[in-house]
Order: structure tokens, then sequence, then C-alpha cells
């Protein structure tokens, strides 16, 4: 992710295969056929085949599986509201402002903004997951339920509490600063869980943990964020239960 | 009396299938078409305001679709199918559902056709407006996915974890997708490790720039329709500006009227002969 920069290095085809403008083995053809003549490397090929011929025919197969049922699943039991930044970009932090301001203005945003920004912040904060899922259908181009209701639900909310992804997709405000250059201009401040300039991210992802801990203690994945968790004093979760509380009440 | 210009229809020439289009299923590959007879069965696509509204679509999702469904029935319309379309604003419909039920009405149709919906909730609707007016639905596979919904369900049968990475192979057996025999090309199924890099301090370097495509007569006609019908809508048309295809280091200076959504390359000429330009390598979900 780069400020500024809302296509980057993404084909952008998705809104033409979900319409059947494309027909996805062209597209796979094309890819292969690139690296088979020399003009892109294995893995940047293969990565991108596993999206079309992996990825998008997995979620369309659990899709027809699992409706009605994907529609009531709430594993982890979240009801907040959707923030109301999320229909007009109003927000200090600076990933989600970039995020939601092109996705207002070109209906797109990359797949790790989709995952690990908008949907990372609704499953920190705990927002019901059908208001996740209603706006992520309405406001991507290429959003069609059958690919956008289990890439939701699933993978990005685990909200079908683990049929689909082994982990739920939780990270800190660092996670976004390894991937991006939007924490050098944000007022907040990543590897900050409290405090005036804490980053949302962190205070809510400790607090996320705590909340679920009991869910997701059987989890082998989860396994180092909660010993990462126990560490944390009774007093820091006291501080980080708090600020997490005020930031829910409303975001920034 | 019969009408000589043929504009009624008797009991005797009812059409025999009528052929229902989405707008996410625009492929003449579809298996919607299997054994159209012009002479016989007719196409019926409707643009209705549900489908923009039972969420609150973002304004160029709307055009999106809108303006991909006119292209699709312009071509429907060129091949001399008859092609019954309905526009929004030119009819009373709100739903697909009642827009569906007018039309076996008064087609009376034998058979209703469709290739599986992407959506659930338009598949019940689709089934009980069939049921209610006592007309066949005969839902066709859809062909414009590698794996079908039947293989998929087998292959799901009896496993207790369905796991991407299994059927992923599954399907690049299937089709010899980067594989030399049995094995796949370059002795590993699996890249990711490769392709979990950040960009670093630097940035992104060049940024090749979205390709854009000028607005034709049907997309400037949508465009003006949903920024007055859907006005309150999300999301702005304004940012559906893309020009050229030369590399670019800093911000796109827009320039005006230039094309439909640069957040969906391809979308230039509907009708299955979207582009295939600009995929570059996009490889970093799982």
């Amino acid at each position: 992710m780069w400020d500024g920069e809302p296509f980057l290095f993404h084909s952008r085809l998705s809104a033409a295969l979900n319409l059947k403008l494309l027909h996805p083995m062209e597209v796979v053809r094309a890819a292969e056929e690139a690296y088979r003549s020399g003009h892109a490397p294995l893995p940047a090929v293969e990565g991108f085949i596993r999206q079309i011929l992996g990825w998008r025919e997995y979620v369309r197969g659990l899709y027809h599986l699992w409706m009605p049922d994907w529609l009531s699943w709430n594993a982890l039991n979240a009801h907040r509201p959707l923030p109301e930044f999320y229909w007009t970009g109003e927000t200090e932090m600076r990933c989600l402002k970039a995020t939601v301001g092109q996705t207002l203005r070109h209906g797109y945003a990359h797949h790790i903004q989709r995952l690990m920004v908008t949907g990372l912040f609704a499953l920190l904060l705990g927002v019901r997951p059908i208001e996740v899922h209603r706006w992520f259908l309405a406001i991507y181009v290429d959003a069609v339920e059958w690919v956008e209701l289990p890439n939701t639900l699933g993978m990005s909310q685990f909200a079908d509490g683990g049929r689909m992804a082994t982990k739920p997709y939780a990270a800190t405000g660092r996670y976004i600063q390894r991937m991006s250059n939007h924490c050098a201009s944000c007022r907040f401040r990543p590897e900050r869980a409290t405090g005036e300039d804490a980053c949302p991210f962190t205070a809510l992802y400790w607090h996320f943990l705590e909340r679920n801990e009991a869910r997701l203690a059987g989890n082998p994945r989860m396994r180092p964020a909660l010993t990462n968790l126990r560490r944390l004093s009774p007093d820091d979760r006291a501080a980080i239960r708090r600020k997490a509380e005020r930031i829910a009440q409303g975001p920034p | 009396m019969t009408d000589l210009a043929g504009t009624d229809r008797s009991a005797n020439d009812r059409c025999r299938n009528l052929v229902l289009v989405l707008g996410d299923q625009l492929s003449f590959d579809s298996g919607a078409f299997d054994g159209f007879q012009p002479s016989e069965d007719r196409v019926w696509m409707a643009e209705v305001d549900e489908e923009s509204e039972h969420v609150p679509s973002h304004k160029a999702r709307i055009a999106l679709f809108l303006t991909a469904m006119r292209h699709f029935a312009q071509e429907v319309r060129a091949r001399g199918w008859p092609l019954e379309y309905l526009r929004l604003g030119e009819h009373p419909f709100p739903s697909l559902a009642e827009a569906l039920a007018d039309a076996l009405r008064n087609l009376r149709p034998r058979r209703l056709v469709t290739v599986e919906p992407g959506d659930w909730r338009v598949r019940q609707a689709l089934a009980a407006v069939a049921r209610n007016h006592q007309t066949p639905l005969e839902i066709r596979p859809d062909r414009c996915f590698v794996g079908s919904t039947e293989e998929f369900a087998r292959w799901a049968a009896g496993r207790r974890n369905l796991v991407q990475e299994h059927w992923y192979r599954q399907l690049r057996r299937k089709t010899g997708v980067l594989m030399e025999g049995p094995n796949p090309v370059g002795g590993r199924w699996n890249f990711d490790a490769e392709n979990r890099a950040s960009f670093g301090p630097g940035g992104p370097g060049l940024v090749p720039r979205p390709v854009g495509f000028p607005a034709d007569r049907i997309t400037s006609e949508v465009l003006g329709l949903v920024a007055r019908r859907f006005e309150g809508h999300p999301g702005s048309l304004e940012g559906s500006i893309g020009r050229s295809r030369a590399p670019r280091r800093s911000k796109r200076s827009p320039t005006s009227s230039e094309t439909v959504c640069p957040g969906s390359a391809g979308i230039k000429t509907p009708c299955g002969t979207a582009s295939r330009s600009s995929s570059t390598a996009d490889s970093r979900r799982r």
C-alpha cells in the first residue's frame, strides 16, 4: 500500500471476470504464457493464477455449498454497528482515510486494503458481520455476492468460526506500517496501544484477543498471539481495555 | 384479427424458451444460449432498482452493470435474436421478480431458462416466480467457472476441512495449467513465500498507469442516468477516469470524460471481447 497509489500493480480484472466479460481461463492462460515466454517470473505468475484458479473458484464453491447459512453465522459474537466513516472517508486514521477515500472515488481498493485495512478494522472493532458484508457488497464495482460474501464473512470477519480461514486475519497497526507508508503521515503511532496517540488498530487488536481468548484458545495458530496477550500486566490490559472501549464509542 | 406485422402472439406461437440473462452473466458462451432458436426463443433482460438498492450500491457499480448490460443487449440485437429488454425508468417494476412475473404472464413461455445465479437471493426469487406462474425453470451450469458447483460439492463431500490449496491443485491438474505432466512447473505448487515482501522505504517505483477507455454513447447515457436516479448513493462517478498506458511516478492529473472505472480494466466493449491488457501479477493474498 502506498499513499496516493490506489491501483499499484493490481490487474483490476475482477469486475470484467465477475460480469463474465472475460473467462477465467483466458486470463490464466495469458499469465501462464507470460511465464513460458520469459516475460514474468514463476512466483508472480503462480501467485496470480492461484487467485483465479484457486481462490476465486474456491470461494464460489463454498458460497453455493453454505448459503443461506452463511448469513446467520457470527462466531465471534460481534454486534457493533459499522462506523459512519465507511460511507464518508472522514477519519483521522490515514490508512482508512486512503482506503475508504479511493473506494468512494473509484469503487475500487485492492485486496490487501480490503482485507488488512477496512476488513481488519471491522474485525477488531467487532462489527456485526452482516453490516460489513452489506458494505463490501455495495461499495466495490466488482462485488457479486458469491465472491464478496465468503471473502468478507469467512476470510475477513471470521464469522464462520474457521470453516474457511484457519485463523482470523487479526493484526496490529504494525502490519500496516510494514506494508505501507501510511503511518508516516498519520497522527497515531502503530507501536502504541494506549495513550493519546495510540494506533486504534493496535489498541483494538489486544482488546479483540482478550474478548475472544476463550474462543480462539483451541487454535494452534493463535497460540503465539495469545501467549503475548498473557504477558501483558493486568494494569496494561485494563488500560488497553479502556482505550479500546473509548475508540469503539466513536472511532477517530 | 391477426396482426400481420406480428406484434401480437397467438396461443400457437407462444415463446418456447425465455432465456433470462442477469447482469453478471454477460457471455455469449453461456450455457443459457445452448440450442437457442431465434424463431422460437427469446432473450429477456431487465434493469431494476432493487438490484442497486437492496444494498446501497456505489454509483460506479450501478453504472458498470448497466452499461455492460446495454452493450450486451446491443450485441444480442445485432445477432438478430429476439430480445425483451426493460430499461430503468421505462417500466413500473421495482424488482426482478415483479418484472419477470409480468413477462411470464404476457409471453407465456413454455420454459424459463437461465444460468445459475451468483446470488442466492436472486435464485430464490426466480424460482418463486416460475413456480407461481407454473413455468418450468431450467437452471444451467455456469461455464464461466473452471470447476462446476457439482464438482465442488463432490470434492467437499466427506472432507473435514475444505482447504483452498487442495481444490486449487485439483484444478491445476484438471486444466494442466503450470503443469509438466503430473508435476507442478518449478517443482512446487506454491510460491507464496516469495510474494510477501513490502515495498521498503523507496516505495513502489514506477507504477503502470491504469488503462482507460473513452465513454461511448451508451456509457455516457448510463452515467447521466445513474447520476440522476441514484444521486443519494455512495461514491462518485468522477473517479472513473483514466488515460494512457504510459508508466508514471506521481499522481495522475484527471482528464475529463475518459472512461468507466479504472477499478475495472477490461471493460471496454462488453459482449465477450473485453481487453486482455495490463495483467500484472497480483499475488499477495494467500
